[in-house]
C-alpha cells in the first residue's frame, strides 16, 4: 500500500514549484496542519460534547444549532468525534514517520558509509522488505498483539523503512564523495562525528520534505487500516473508524459522519502533499 | 549480463519466500488464542472433541516441528489444507486470486488508459484542461480507496441504481458490470497519481533544450513529440505505472472489504484473524510472487525503452 | 502560468463537505419511528415457479458435515438440504421425519425407517445408512461436536432392513431432540466411506435425502442448492435453484437486499438498517420465535459476581428497554427465564401459563444497590470479555457497565478480535483474569433443558464457571428421564425459576427470529426451526 510514496515523491520533484517560498497553497497547507495539531493536542478539551457519550434516540440526527455535524449511528455528537479523532490520527502517522525516518536513515547512512558488504547485505535486506506486502505486516501485527493503534504503527513503519533507506542512501552516497568529507577524514574526525556534524545536516531538508509526504501516506494508511479493522479500535474516536461505524448510514442516506470524517482525511493528505512538494521544490532550488 | 540479473532477482525472491513464511509461523504461533476456535464459530464444544481435532491438525507439536512439516510439503508444492473449511489452500486460494486478478487487471487498464491518457492531454495541451486535472489529481490521490468505495456505492449503487453494489457475479458480463464500482474505487487515486507523473513527465521532455530547437527549427511538432518527447516520458511513466499497479494487490483488500468481494485481500485478514496459518501462508506467496514479478516486468520495460539502461545496472 | 493547484483542491473540498451539510441527517421527529410484527412461525405458502433466488447467511460455509456443524450459515445451508431422522417443525415440536419414533419400553428407542425415503441418487435409505450415520457421531474418536449427547446410548443395532433400535443405559427423552437436529442427520454410508477425508468439504460434498440436492459449492462464491425432481416427502420445490451466499457484512447485506441482489436471509445478529427495510416497498421483515438468549456467562466466582446478590443486582440494573429499541429495533423481548419463549417445543401450554406467572426482569435499581450493598460489593471491579466487532456485543457490554456504574460497581471490558472472542468459549487460557464474558447463544432444540442442562451440569459444555447446584443438577437429572411431556414441563419450569435465582448466566434480552425477504417471494420459515428442520420447502413466488 505504500509503494506509491516513491512515485509520488518523484512527481512531486517533477512538477515543484520555480519559487523558494511557499506560495499561497503552501500557506493553506501551514494553516491546516497548524489546525490539525491544535486539534490533536487540544481536540478532547475544545470537544462541546463528550466524544464517546451517545443516546439511542439521536441516532442519525442531522446538523442542528446543538451538533454542528450532526449525530453518528450512535447518537454520538460528530463534531466532537472529529475533533477528539484528530489526536490517534495524527498522532499515530507521527511516531510512523519518525520511527521510519529514523530506522531508515541509520541503515541508509550505515549502507552509505561503509558500502561493500555492508552496502550489499543492508541493500539485500531492503529488497526483501520492500516485497513484503504491508497489509500482510499489519494483519500480522493485530493477530499478535491484538488489533490496536500500536500494531498498526509498527507494522506500518516496518512497511516504509525500505522506501526510506533506499531514497536516502542514495542522496548520503552523493554526500560521501563530496570532496569535504574526505577532508575531514584526514583530519582525523571519527566516523560518527562527521555523520552526525556534517552528513545529516546536510541531508535534514531532504528528510523534512521526505518526512512531510510520508505523513501524508501514513494519515491515509492508519485510517485504511482501521478501516479492515487493523488499526484503532471502536469505540475509540478515529476517522478511519469513524467511516467504518458509520458505513451503515449512507445506505440511509445520512451520510454526513462519514463524509466529514473522510474529509478530514483527504484534507490532511492534500495538505501534507503540498508541503512536502513545496519543500523539496524549495530543497532543490538551493542547489 | 541478463542471467545474473534474473538469478539475483530469483534469489532475492527465494529469500523473501523463506523470511516470510517463517515470520508467519513465529506470528502466527505467537499469538493468542487456538487455531481450532474458528470451526466452532463462538458455540461451546467439549474439550475432548477439540482435542480430537487439534491432533488431527498436528496443531499440538512443538513449533519448528511443525514449521518443518509445512516447509518441507511446501517446496514440494503441497501447500497443506485451511483449518476451517478442511479445504485445499491452493484451491482455496486459486479461486479468490481470480477475483483480486481481475479486479486489478480492470483497474490497471483504467489507471493506463485514463490515467496516462489524462496526463498526456493535459501536457501537451496547457490551458484549462491543465488546470481541471491539476485540482482534480491532487484532491483524487489523496483520496482513501474505502472513502471512493462508500461514495460510489452511494450514487451509482443505492441512489441511480445503474450497477450492483456487491459480490462479484457469474459470467464475464456480470463480472464486468460487478467488478466496475470497484474497480474505479480502486483505481482512482492511482490514476490521479499517474496522470500527474505523465503530465509532468511530458512537460520535462517538452521544455528540453533539443526538442524546443528542433520545433523552432520548423521540425513537424508532431514528428519532434513521438520521436522525442514521447519517447523519453514513456520511461518514468512506465516505471511509475508499474509500481502503482504493483501496489494495487495489497490495497485491493481495503475495496474487497467494502464491496464484500471474496478476493485474497479480504481472505487474509480473516485467515490471519483467525490464524489458518496454511492459508496466510499461500497468500503472503501469491503476494510477494505478484510483487516481485510485476517490478520485474517494470524493470524489463525500462531497459527496453531506455537502450543506455541495462538490467543488470539498474537492480542493483 | 504556473497553476496553484492546491488551494483550488481546498475549495473543492470545502464544497463538497457544504454540499453534505446541506444534504442529509434525520429530523427529530422520526426518532422513535418502530414497526413492530407480530411473530409468525412460518409465513404463507408460495404458489408459484421461480427460477432462483439468493439467500444470504452471515459467514462462510465451513462445513457441510453435520457432526462439525455448529455455527448459522453450516446450519442454515445443512438444513436446506440434509434431513434428520426425526423432523423439527416451524413451531419447535418434533415429528416424524426420515424414521418414525416409537418406545416399546424406558431404555429401547425404535425408528421405522419410512421406505419410501431415497438418497439424492435414487437410492433407498437403509438401517445400514442410519446406524452408520449415529455411529459417526457419538464416535469420540472423530471428535463430532454432538458426541457428548449420546451418553446414555449403548448400543445402535440395525433391526431390520428399515429398522434401527437403540438401547439406552437410562431412560432418555432428549434424545429425540437431538436426533430432530443436526446430531440426526441422515447421511449415505457408500458416499461418505468413498469420498474419506474429502465428505463434507467443497470438493467431496455430501448426499442427503432432502428436497434440494447439492449442486455446487465454490469456496469463495457460495452453494448453489436444486431444487430434488425425485422428492420422497410431497412436492418438488417451487424454487428451483437457491445460491446460499456469505455476506457478514450488515451494510452489504442492506444493500443488497434493497437491490435484489439477494432475495432473502435469516438475520441472527442485530441489524440497526431494520427500519430502513420496514420501510421498504421491495422487502418485507418477519419476526418469529427464536432460541436466543444474549447474555452474560459468569465464567469466575472468585470475583464480585461469586455472590448471588451480586449477580441478581447487576441483572436488576440492566436498561434492557434501551437495547431492545436500540440495538434490535424491536426485534427482542425482555426475558422472563433465561430460556427464550420460542423454546417451548413441547407442553406447551404449560411452559406458557407459567412464564406469564413468572416475572420479566425489569429494572429495579433500588433493590439492585441494596443486594450490592448487602454483599460489601461496593467499589468492585467485573473484568467482562467483549468484542467490538459484532454489534450486539459491543451494544451489550455498554449496557452491562451502565448497570453496574449505577450500582457502584465497576466494570473493565476486554476487547479482542471478534475471532478471538470465539477462544473466550473454548480455551480455559482465554479466559483467565475473566470474571465473565458476553455471549448470544441458544439450545440445539426447542427445549429450555436443552440450554439449562449444558449450563448447570458439572460436565455441561458451558458451565464456564464449574458451578455446582445441587437442585439444579437434580432437576436436570429428573426432566431428562421423565417420559410425560406436561410433568417434564413442570420439573423444568421449577430448573427455570430456580435459575433465575441462581444467575450462572444473567440474561440481557430474548432477540426474536427475523426474516428478510424480498416481496416477490413467500413461504420460508420464519422461527427458530430453521435452524434444524427445512426451511425453503414451501418457498416460491406469490
Amino acid at each position: 500500500m505504500t509503494a506509491v510514496i516513491t512515485a509520488e515523491a518523484s512527481a512531486g520533484k517533477l512538477t515543484r514549484a520555480r519559487s523558494s517560498r511557499l506560495g499561497i497553497p503552501g500557506v493553506v497547507a501551514v494553516v491546516v496542519l497548524v489546525l490539525a495539531v491544535a486539534a490533536a493536542i487540544a481536540g478532547p478539551y475544545l470537544a462541546p460534547y463528550d466524544p464517546s457519550a451517545g443516546s439511542p434516540s439521536g441516532a442519525w440526527l442531522g446538523p442542528s444549532s446543538g451538533h454542528l455535524l450532526g449525530q453518528d449511528v450512535q447518537g454520538r455528537d460528530v463534531a466532537s468525534r472529529l475533533l477528539a479523532g484528530a489526536r490517534s490520527s495524527m498522532l499515530g502517522p507521527l511516531i510512523v514517520v519518525v520511527l521510519s525516518l529514523v530506522m531508515g536513515s541509520v541503515l541508509a547512512l550505515l549502507a552509505a558509509w561503509r558500502r561493500g558488504v555492508v552496502d550489499s547485505i543492508i541493500s539485500s535486506t531492503m529488497d526483501i522488505l520492500f516485497a513484503f506486502p504491508g497489509i500482510l505486516l499489519a494483519a500480522l501485527a493485530a493477530a499478535v498483539l491484538d488489533a490496536g493503534l500500536w500494531p498498526a504503527v509498527i507494522a506500518l513503519s516496518v512497511a516504509y523503512t525500505p522506501y526510506v533507506a533506499r531514497l536516502l542512501r542514495g542522496v548520503f552516497l552523493r554526500e560521501r564523495e563530496l570532496p569535504y568529507v574526505a577532508a575531514a577524514e584526514i583530519q582525523g574526525f571519527s566516523a560518527i562525528t562527521i555523520c552526525l556534524r556534517h552528513l545529516i545536516p546536510n541531508v535534514l531538508p531532504v528528510m523534512v520534505a521526505q518526512g512531510t509526504l510520508l505523513f501524508g501516506y501514513a494519515v491515509l494508511d492508519i485510517a485504511i487500516l482501521s478501516y479492515l479493522g487493523l488499526g484503532i479500535q471502536p469505540p475509540s474516536p478515529d476517522w478511519g473508524v469513524m467511516v467504518s461505524e458509520n458505513q451503515s448510514g449512507v445506505l440511509q442516506s445520512y451520510p454526513l459522519p462519514v463524509l466529514s470524517a473522510g474529509c478530514c482525511v483527504v484534507v490532511v493528505v492534500v495538505a501534507m502533499n503540498i508541503l512536502g512538494e513545496r519543500l523539496l521544490g524549495a530543497k532543490d532550488n538551493e542547489r | 549480463m541478463h542471467v545474473p540479473f534474473l538469478l539475483k532477482r530469483f534469489l532475492i525472491l527465494l529469500a523473501t519466500l523463506l523470511v516470510a513464511s517463517f515470520v508467519i509461523f513465529s506470528a502466527m504461533f505467537l499469538a493468542p488464542g487456538k487455531p481450532i476456535a474458528a470451526l466452532t464459530g463462538g458455540r461451546s464444544v467439549s474439550p475432548e472433541a477439540l482435542a480430537v481435532l487439534e491432533r488431527r491438525y498436528q496443531l499440538d507439536e512443538p513449533f519448528l516441528t511443525q514449521y518443518w512439516n509445512w516447509l518441507s510439503h511446501a517446496v514440494r508444492g503441497d501447500l497443506g489444507i485451511s483449518i476451517a473449511t478442511r479445504q485445499e489452500v491452493s484451491e482455496l486460494i486459486a479461486e479468490r486470486s481470480g477475483i483480486t486478478f481481475a479486479l486489478v487487471l480492470y483497474a490497471s487498464v483504467l489507471i493506463v488508459v485514463i490515467g496516462i491518457g489524462l496526463g498526456m492531454l493535459a501536457g501537451l495541451r496547457p490551458g484549462r484542461l491543465d488546470t481541471a486535472l491539476i485540482v482534480a489529481t491532487s484532491a483524487a490521490a489523496a483520496i482513501p480507496p474505502f472513502l471512493s468505495a462508500i461514495v460510489l456505492t452511494m450514487i451509482f449503487a443505492v441512489s441511480l441504481g445503474w450497477l450492483p453494489a456487491l459480490g462479484a457475479g457469474d459470467g464475464v458480463v456480470e463480472r464486468v458490470e460487478h467488478l466496475t464500482l470497484p474497480a474505479v474505487a480502486l483505481a482512482l487515486s492511482s490514476i490521479a497519481v499517474v496522470a500527474r507523473v505523465t503530465r509532468a513527465s511530458i512537460r520535462k521532455e517538452a521544455g528540453r533544450e533539443h526538442v524546443q530547437t528542433a520545433i523552432s527549427r520548423g521540425v513537424p511538432r508532431r514528428g519532434v513529440i513521438t520521436r522525442h518527447v514521447l519517447r523519453n516520458a514513456a520511461i518514468p511513466i512506465t516505471t511509475s505505472t508499474g509500481i502503482t499497479i504493483a501496489s494495487l494487490i495489497a490495497v485491493s483488500a481495503v475495496v474487497e472489504t467494502a464491496f464484500s468481494l471474496n478476493g485474497l485481500g479480504q481472505y487474509l485478514i480473516v485467515s490471519s484473524n483467525s490464524k489458518d496459518l496454511a492459508v496466510v501462508q499461500g497468500i503472503a506467496l501469491v503476494l510477494v510472487l505478484a510483487f516481485v514479478l510485476l517490478n520485474l516486468l517494470v524493470d524489463i520495460a525500462y531497459a527496453i525503452l531506455d537502450p543506455r539502461v541495462n538490467l543488470g545496472a539498474k537492480a542493483a | 502560468m504556473l497553476v496553484q493547484p492546491s488551494v483550488r483542491s481546498l475549495s473543492t473540498i470545502v464544497l463538497i463537505a457544504s454540499l453534505a451539510l446541506a444534504g442529509c441527517g434525520r429530523t427529530p421527529d422520526d426518532a422513535d419511528r418502530e414497526s413492530q410484527e407480530t411473530l409468525m412461525e412460518t409465513t404463507p405458502v408460495g404458489t408459484e415457479n421461480v427460477p432462483s433466488a439468493v439467500w444470504a447467511v452471515n459467514g462462510d460455509i465451513k462445513t457441510l458435515d453435520p457432526m462439525y456443524t455448529v455455527d448459522y450459515p453450516g446450519s442454515t445451508t445443512l438444513s436446506l438440504m440434509c434431513e434428520s431422522l426425526l423432523t423439527t417443525l416451524p413451531d419447535g415440536s418434533i415429528g416424524p421425519g426420515v424414521a418414525e419414533l416409537s418406545r416399546p419400553d424406558e431404555t429401547t428407542v425404535v425408528f421405522d425407517i419410512d421406505p419410501d425415503v431415497r438418497f439424492w441418487d435414487g437410492a433407498q435409505v437403509t438401517a445400514e445408512d442410519v446406524v452408520y450415520s449415529l455411529d459417526r457421531q457419538r464416535d469420540p474418536a472423530l471428535g463430532g461436536f454432538y458426541s457428548a449427547f449420546f451418553d446414555r446410548v449403548d448400543s445402535i443395532e440395525a433391526t431390520g432392513p428399515q429398522q434401527v433400535t437403540v438401547k439406552l443405559t437410562e431412560p432418555d427423552y432428549w434424545l429425540d431432540g437431538e436426533l430432530a437436529s443436526r446430531a440426526g442427520v441422515v447421511l449415505q454410508k457408500k458416499y461418505v466411506e468413498d469420498r474419506g477425508e474429502s465428505f463434507g468439504t467443497s470438493s467431496g460434498g455430501t448426499m442427503c435425502t432432502g428436497s434440494y440436492s447439492l449442486e455446487s459449492w465454490e469456496p469463495a462464491t457460495g452453494i448453489v442448492a436444486r431444487a430434488n425432481p425425485d422428492y420422497w416427502d410431497g412436492e418438488t420445490p417451487k424454487v428451483e435453484q437457491i445460491t446460499i451466499k456469505s455476506v457478514p457484512d450488515e451494510a452489504a447485506l442492506t444493500s443488497s437486499l434493497l437491490t435484489g441482489e439477494v432475495d432473502g436471509t435469516y438475520r441472527p445478529a442485530s441489524m440497526s438498517t431494520l427500519d430502513q427495510l420496514r420501510a421498504s416497498d421491495d422487502v418485507e421483515v418477519f419476526q418469529g420465535p427464536s432460541y436466543n438468549t444474549d447474555a452474560l456467562i459468569v465464567s469466575s466466582l472468585d470475583g464480585p459476581l461469586g455472590d448471588e446478590g451480586v449477580r441478581r443486582a447487576l441483572s436488576l440494573a440492566l436498561d434492557r428497554k434501551g437495547i431492545i429499541e436500540s440495538v434490535y429495533r424491536g426485534a427482542a423481548s425482555t426475558p422472563h427465564w433465561i430460556a427464550n419463549p420460542g423454546t417451548f417445543g413441547y407442553a406447551q401450554d404449560v411452559f406458557e401459563e407459567a412464564y406469564q406467572d413468572a416475572p420479566a426482569w425489569e429494572q429495579d435499581l433500588e433493590e439492585a444497590k441494596a443486594l450490592v450493598k448487602e454483599a460489601g460489593a461496593e467499589g468492585k471491579t467485573i473484568t467482562i470479555g467483549m468484542t467490538r466487532g459484532l454489534a450486539q456485543i459491543a451494544a451489550a457490554a455498554g449496557a452491562y457497565e451502565a448497570a453496574a456504574a449505577s450500582i457502584g460497581l465497576k466494570v473493565k471490558l476486554k476487547a479482542v478480535s471478534t475471532e478471538n472472542f470465539i477462544n473466550f468459549f473454548i480455551d480455559p487460557q482465554a479466559r483467565i483474569g475473566l470474571d465473565a464474558f458476553l455471549t448470544a447463544d441458544y439450545p440445539d432444540y426447542a427445549d429450555p433443558a436443552a440450554f439449562i442442562a449444558t449450563i448447570v451440569l458439572p460436565n455441561g459444555a458451558r458451565n464456564y464457571a464449574a458451578l455446582e447446584d445441587k437442585q439444579l443438577i437434580e432437576l436436570m437429572g429428573k426432566a431428562r428421564g421423565t417420559a410425560d411431556p406436561d410433568e417434564r414441563a413442570r420439573i423444568v419450569i421449577d430448573a427455570l425459576n430456580r435459575f433465575n435465582e441462581v444467575l450462572p448466566w444473567i440474561p440481557l434480552v430474548q432477540p426474536n427470529t427475523v426474516l428478510v425477504m424480498n416481496r416477490k417471494l413467500t413461504g420460508a420459515v420464519s422461527s427458530f426451526a430453521y435452524m434444524s428442520g427445512p426451511w425453503a420447502a414451501d418457498l416460491g413466488g406469490r
